[in-house]
C-alpha cells in the first residue's frame, strides 16, 4: 500500500466509483505505479467479463418461453393496478396523507384503549367484556420500511373462558345498503394505501376455470327440443346445499337383515364397538355413530307401472366425509351412516361444458352392471355451466374461527394451506378480507397476492371463538367494500366452536338474514366436527343465502373453497329438476343406487316430481340407476333402442322461460372393462357403499371387486381423490380381514 | 406533477415495468431461488409502485424498486425460515474471508468460468456484484438497496472480484501483492 491507497480503493477507482479528491489522489497513484495500473486493468477486465456475461444471462432469460419476466396474468394485474391508480389521482396522495394521519390517531386511540382494558381487566376481572384491537403495522410507503405488511389487528389478551356467551351486538350494527357502499365504515384500522374504496372494478383477468378435461370419452346425449335462448344473466344461488350426516331428518323403517350377509355383520359388530380415541391416521375428529336412524334402500320399481323416476339435483358430499372419519379411526362406519348418493357426489366426474345456449350439460352411459351381469347400470351426470371469465367480481370476507380447538393439525394448518392454494381463483377484480384467526386483513385487491399470503400465514388459533364480535366485524368490513355488481359474501370457517359464543342464536339468524337482504351473503365451511351437520349452522347459511359444507381434510377444504370462489354461488339455472324416463319395452324395472327415487304422483306435473333447486355455476350431480332389462341377453339391435331418456327442466336465472332438455340414451352393449373410467369408478363407489350398508342389492360385489374396479379406473386423478378412495377400500379390506 | 414531464403517469409506470421487469425478476429469482415466487415478488413490487407519489420515486426509481423487491424477498425467506440472506448487522460476519471452497466447478477462463466463479461466492457478494454489473447500480445505490454502508459495498465487490479473478487464474488462496486488505 502506498499513500494509504489500498486495493479496495483501487477497485473503486477502476469501477468509476470514486470522486473528488479521492479520485484525483488515486489517479495520480495509478499513473505512478505500474503494479497499480496492472491491478486496475485486471479489475476492469474482470468487470467487463462479468458485466458481459450477466447481460447475456439476462438476455438468455428474456428469450425463454415466458420471456424470463412476468407472466401475462401478472402483466394484466399490474396494468389493472396502473389504471386503478390513475383513476385515483389526484386524490391518491392526499388520501395517503389522510390515512397516515388517521393511523396515528388510531394508534393513539388503541394505546388509550389498551390502558383502559388492562385497568378494567385487573379491577373488574372480566376480561371477556371487551375486544382489544391494536394496529400492528401500518403500510410502508418508504422503501426503507422493510418487510411491508398490510394492516392487522391482533386479538390482544384473550380471555380463556371460551364458553362465556357474549351478547350479540345487533343494535349497533347498521345494515349496509348498496347505496352507501362507497363509504367504508371501518375506521380502525385504516385500509392500506393501495386499497381504495373508490377503486373501479375492471374485467376479470384472473384464471379461467375453463372446461373440465374428460378422463375419457363418455357418451354424451344430444338434447332435443330445447329452444335457443340468449345467455341468461346471473343470479345468486339461494338456500343451502347439503344434508350431510342426516341423523334423523327422515323416518325410515329398519331394513330387514339380509340372510346372505356375512361381510358387514361380522365386521361391524366388532369394529363399531371398538371406539378409538385417536384416529388411525392422526387426522379428523372422532366419529360419533349416535343419532343416525336406519333406513331402507330403494327397491326396484316396474317400468310398466311408473316409467319416470325423478332424481335429486341437490346432493351434498358430506356422507363421504363422514365415512372417511370413521375409517380414519379404524372403524367401519355403521350402515345407517352410509349414503351412497353422497359418496358418488363427493368425486369429480368428467363432463363437458354445456353449449352456449344451455345452462346444464349431461353425460349418460349404460353398461352391464358390474355386481350383477344380468342387470344394466346407468350413470347420469349433470353439470351446470361454469362461468370462467364471466364471473362477477368477488368481494369475499373470510371469517375465521380462531378458537383454541382450531389448532388441531387438520384444521387451521390445512385451512391456511388450502386458502393459499385457492388464491389462484381470485382475480385482480376481486377483493379479499380476513377477519378472525387473530388478525385482520382489510379488503385487499386480488392482485396483491403476497399481501394475502402474508395475512393467511399469520392466521392463528388459540383465542376466543367470539361469534358475535367477529361476525360484526366481518359485516362491517363487507359494508365498507360493498360494490354494486360484485358478489359480496362472508365465508365463515369454523369447527363449530364459533357458535358457542352466541348468546342469542335467533338474533344471529336475524342479523344474517338482514345482511343477506342487503347484498352480503353468508356461506359456512364447517371443519368436520362430532356434531357434523349441526342444523343451526346449516340454517344460518340458508338464512344468509349461502351454502353450507363440511370438510375434514385438505382436499375437501379446497373443494369447498373452490366452489365459493369459483362462481359456485352464482346461479345459472333455477328450479332445476331431473328425471330418468325408462322405456318399458327395454326396461323391466329399475332402482336408484343410493337414495330413494320419488316417482311423480299421477296427475301432478313435472315440476313437482322432485324438489326443484337452484344450481350454482359448475355444480355437478351424479346418479346411478340399476336396471333389470326385459331381455337379459342383449338383442342384436340393442344399440338402436332407447333404454331411458334423461329429462331436465329448469328456468333461466332471470326469467320465467322454462327450458326442457332431453337426452335419449341407447342401450349399449359394452363390457364393463370397456366402459368409461368414470363409469367403472362410480360402480366401485357404489359397490363399496352397498357393502358398507350390507345392502341386499349388492349382488356379487365384494371389497375385492370394488378395489379392482377402482384401481383400474383411477385415471389421471389430479386431485388425488381417487387414490384416497382406493386407500379407504384397502383399509376396509384389512379391517374386514382382522375381524 | 412537474410541467416538463415527458410522459404521463401511466406511461411512466408502464415504462418502469418495461425497463425493470427483467432485471427485477432476475434479481428476485436469484435471491429466492424460485422462479414463481420471484415473479410474484416482482409483480408485487410494481403493484406497490403504482400507489407511490411519482415525484418522490422517479429520481431514484431503480433504488426504490430494488429495495422494495429485496425487502419482499427477505419477508418471503423469513417466512420460509431460510435466512441465508444478508441482513442488517450481519455484514461483518458475512464478508469476512475469501469465497467458500469451490465445489467441483472446473476453472477455465471462459464465460462459463466467470459465472461458476460468481456462483461460488457468498450470497451477499453475489448480490452486490449482480446489482453492480447486471443492474448498473452504483456503490451508493447498492448501499441504499442493501442497507449496507458504501464502504461495505466497496469491500464486498472488491473481495468478490478478487475471488473471481483468483479462481479463474487458478490462484485461489493466494494474496495479490498490491496492498493489504482492510475493513472499512
Amino acid at each position: 500500500m502506498t499513500r494509504g491507497i489500498d486495493d479496495i480503493r483501487l477497485t473503486g477507482f477502476a469501477l468509476g466509483e470514486l470522486d473528488g479528491a479521492e479520485q484525483v489522489a488515486v489517479q495520480a497513484y495509478v499513473e505512478e505505479s505500474e503494479s497499480a495500473r496492472r491491478y486496475v486493468q485486471e479489475v476492469r477486465a474482470t468487470a467487463r467479463l462479468l458485466g458481459g456475461e450477466l447481460s447475456r444471462e439476462l438476455a438468455a432469460v428474456s428469450t425463454a418461453p415466458n420471456g424470463g419476466g412476468l407472466t401475462d396474468a401478472q402483466h394484466a394485474a399490474i396494468e389493472e393496478e396502473i389504471e386503478r391508480a390513475l383513476r385515483r389521482q389526484p386524490a391518491v396522495h392526499d388520501m395517503a396523507i389522510r390515512l397516515r394521519r388517521r393511523n396515528i390517531a388510531v394508534m393513539a386511540l388503541s394505546m388509550a384503549a389498551s390502558v383502559l382494558i388492562v385497568f378494567l381487566a385487573l379491577s373488574i376481572l372480566m376480561p371477556y367484556l371487551f375486544h382489544h384491537t391494536e394496529v400492528v403495522k401500518e403500510p410502508a410507503n418508504h422503501p426503507h420500511d422493510k418487510h411491508e405488511t398490510p394492516y392487522y389487528l391482533t386479538d390482544g389478551h384473550t380471555p380463556r373462558d371460551q364458553r362465556a356467551p357474549i351478547p350479540l351486538p345487533v343494535p349497533n350494527l347498521p345494515v349496509p345498503s348498496v347505496a352507501d357502499a362507497h363509504h367504508p365504515s371501518i375506521d380502525e384500522p385504516a385500509p392500506p394505501d393501495d386499497w381504495s374504496p373508490l377503486a373501479v372494478h375492471q374485467p376479470h383477468i384472473g384464471p379461467d376455470e375453463g372446461d373440465l378435461s374428460p378422463h375419457d370419452s363418455p357418451l354424451v346425449g344430444v338434447p332435443h327440443g330445447d329452444l335457443p335462448l340468449p345467455t341468461p344473466p346471473l343470479r345468486l344461488v339461494q338456500g343451502g346445499h347439503g344434508r350431510a350426516g342426516r341423523a334423523a331428518d327422515t323416518q325410515r323403517a329398519p331394513e330387514q337383515g339380509h340372510p346372505g350377509s356375512n361381510f358387514y355383520s361380522s365386521v361391524n359388530t366388532h369394529s363399531v364397538g371398538t371406539q378409538s380415541t385417536r384416529p388411525a391416521l392422526g387426522i379428523g375428529p372422532a366419529p360419533d355413530a349416535s343419532g343416525y336412524e336406519p333406513f331402507t334402500d330403494a327397491g326396484f320399481t316396474a317400468a310398466t307401472g311408473a316409467s319416470t323416476a325423478a332424481f335429486p339435483v341437490e346432493v351434498s358430499a358430506a356422507g363421504y366425509t363422514n365415512l372417511r372419519r370413521f375409517m380414519n379411526y379404524d372403524r367401519l362406519p355403521p350402515p345407517e351412516t352410509i349414503r351412497i348418493e353422497e359418496m358418488l357426489n363427493a368425486f369429480t366426474w368428467a363432463a363437458p361444458s354445456p353449449g352456449p345456449d344451455q345452462a346444464i350439460a349431461t353425460v349418460a352411459e349404460l353398461s352391464p352392471c358390474p355386481w350383477n351381469p344380468d342387470h344394466r347400470l346407468a350413470r347420469i351426470v349433470l353439470k351446470a355451466r361454469e362461468l370462467g371469465s364471466t364471473r362477477p367480481p368477488l368481494n369475499v370476507i373470510f371469517l375465521v374461527d380462531g378458537s383454541e380447538s382450531m389448532a388441531a393439525d387438520w384444521k387451521m394448518p390445512l385451512l391456511k394451506k388450502a386458502l393459499k392454494q385457492s388464491l389462484g381463483l381470485i382475480g385482480p377484480r376481486d377483493q379479499v378480507a380476513i377477519v378472525g384467526g387473530g388478525h385482520y386483513l382489510a379488503p385487499t385487491s386480488g392482485a396483491h397476492r403476497l399481501t394475502m399470503i402474508n395475512a393467511i400465514d399469520r392466521l392463528e388459533s388459540g383465542g376466543l371463538a367470539r361469534g358475535p364480535m367477529s361476525i360484526a366485524m366481518a359485516y362491517e368490513c363487507a359494508a365498507g367494500s360493498l360494490t354494486p355488481g360484485d358478489l359480496t359474501r362472508v365465508i365463515l370457517v369454523t369447527d363449530g366452536d364459533w357458535e358457542h359464543g352466541l348468546a342469542d342464536r335467533a338474533a344471529a339468524e336475524r342479523l344474517v338474514e338482514q345482511h343477506a337482504r342487503s347484498g352480503v351473503g353468508l356461506s359456512i365451511l364447517e371443519l368436520g366436527t362430532p356434531n357434523l351437520g349441526d342444523p343451526f349452522m346449516r340454517r344460518l347459511a340458508a338464512r344468509g343465502g349461502g351454502t353450507w359444507a363440511c370438510a375434514d381434510g385438505y382436499a375437501e377444504i379446497r373443494k369447498a373453497l373452490a366452489e365459493q370462489l369459483g362462481g359456485g354461488l352464482i346461479q345459472v339455472a333455477r328450479e332445476v329438476s331431473a328425471q330418468a324416463i325408462f322405456n318399458p319395452d327395454v326396461v323391466d324395472s329399475y332402482r336408484p343406487v343410493g337414495g330413494e327415487a320419488h316417482p311423480p304422483v299421477p296427475g301432478e306435473d313435472f315440476a313437482s316430481a322432485s324438489r326443484p333447486v337452484d344450481l350454482g355455476a359448475g355444480r355437478q350431480i351424479t346418479a346411478l340407476f340399476e336396471i333389470i332389462p326385459i331381455d337379459k341377453h342383449l338383442a342384436a339391435n340393442a344399440q338402436d333402442r332407447t333404454a331411458l331418456t334423461v329429462r331436465i327442466r329448469y328456468l333461466e336465472p332471470n326469467g320465467q322461460a322454462v327450458r326442457i332438455l332431453e337426452y335419449p340414451l341407447a342401450e349399449r352393449v359394452t363390457p364393463v372393462s370397456k366402459a368409461s373410467v368414470d363409469f367403472r369408478f362410480a360402480a366401485s363407489v357404489a359397490e363399496f357403499g352397498m357393502l358398507l350398508r350390507d345392502s341386499k342389492y349388492r349382488g356379487a360385489a365384494t371389497l375385492a371387486t370394488a378395489l379392482e374396479l377402482a384401481q383400474q379406473a383411477r385415471g389421471g386423478d389430479e386431485s388425488g381423490e381417487r387414490q384416497e378412495f382406493i386407500d379407504l377400500l384397502r383399509r376396509a379390506k384389512a379391517l374386514a380381514a382382522r375381524n | 406533477m412537474g410541467e416538463a414531464r415527458p410522459a404521463s403517469d401511466g406511461e411512466w409506470l408502464r415504462s418502469a415495468v418495461r425497463d425493470y421487469e427483467q432485471r427485477l425478476v432476475s434479481y428476485a429469482v436469484h435471491l429466492l431461488g424460485d422462479a414463481d415466487r420471484g415473479r410474484d415478488v416482482a409483480q408485487e413490487t410494481f403493484m406497490r409502485l403504482c400507489s407511490q407519489p411519482r415525484e418522490q420515486i422517479e429520481p431514484r426509481l431503480g433504488e426504490w424498486l430494488f429495495t422494495v423487491c429485496r425487502n419482499l424477498c427477505i419477508d418471503v425467506r423469513r417466512k420460509e425460515r431460510r435466512m441465508n440472506l444478508l441482513a442488517e448487522g450481519q455484514a461483518e460476519l458475512q464478508v469476512a474471508g475469501d469465497a467458500p471452497p469451490h465445489a467441483g466447478i472446473e476453472q477455465e477462463e471462459s464465460l462459463a468460468g466467470v459465472m461458476a466463479s460468481l456462483a461460488s461466492l457468498s450470497p451477499n457478494q453475489q448480490e452486490v456484484i449482480r446489482l453492480k454489473f447486471q443492474d448498473g447500480l452504483s456503490y451508493k445505490q447498492i448501499a441504499e438497496v442493501t442497507h449496507l454502508t458504501v464502504t461495505n459495498v466497496g469491500f464486498l465487490i472488491h473481495t468478490g472480484l478478487k475471488n473471481i479473478r483468483q479462481r479463474m487464474a487458478g490462484e485461489a488462496g493466494t494474496e495479490k501483492p498490491h496492498g493489504s486488505r482492510t475493513r472499512r
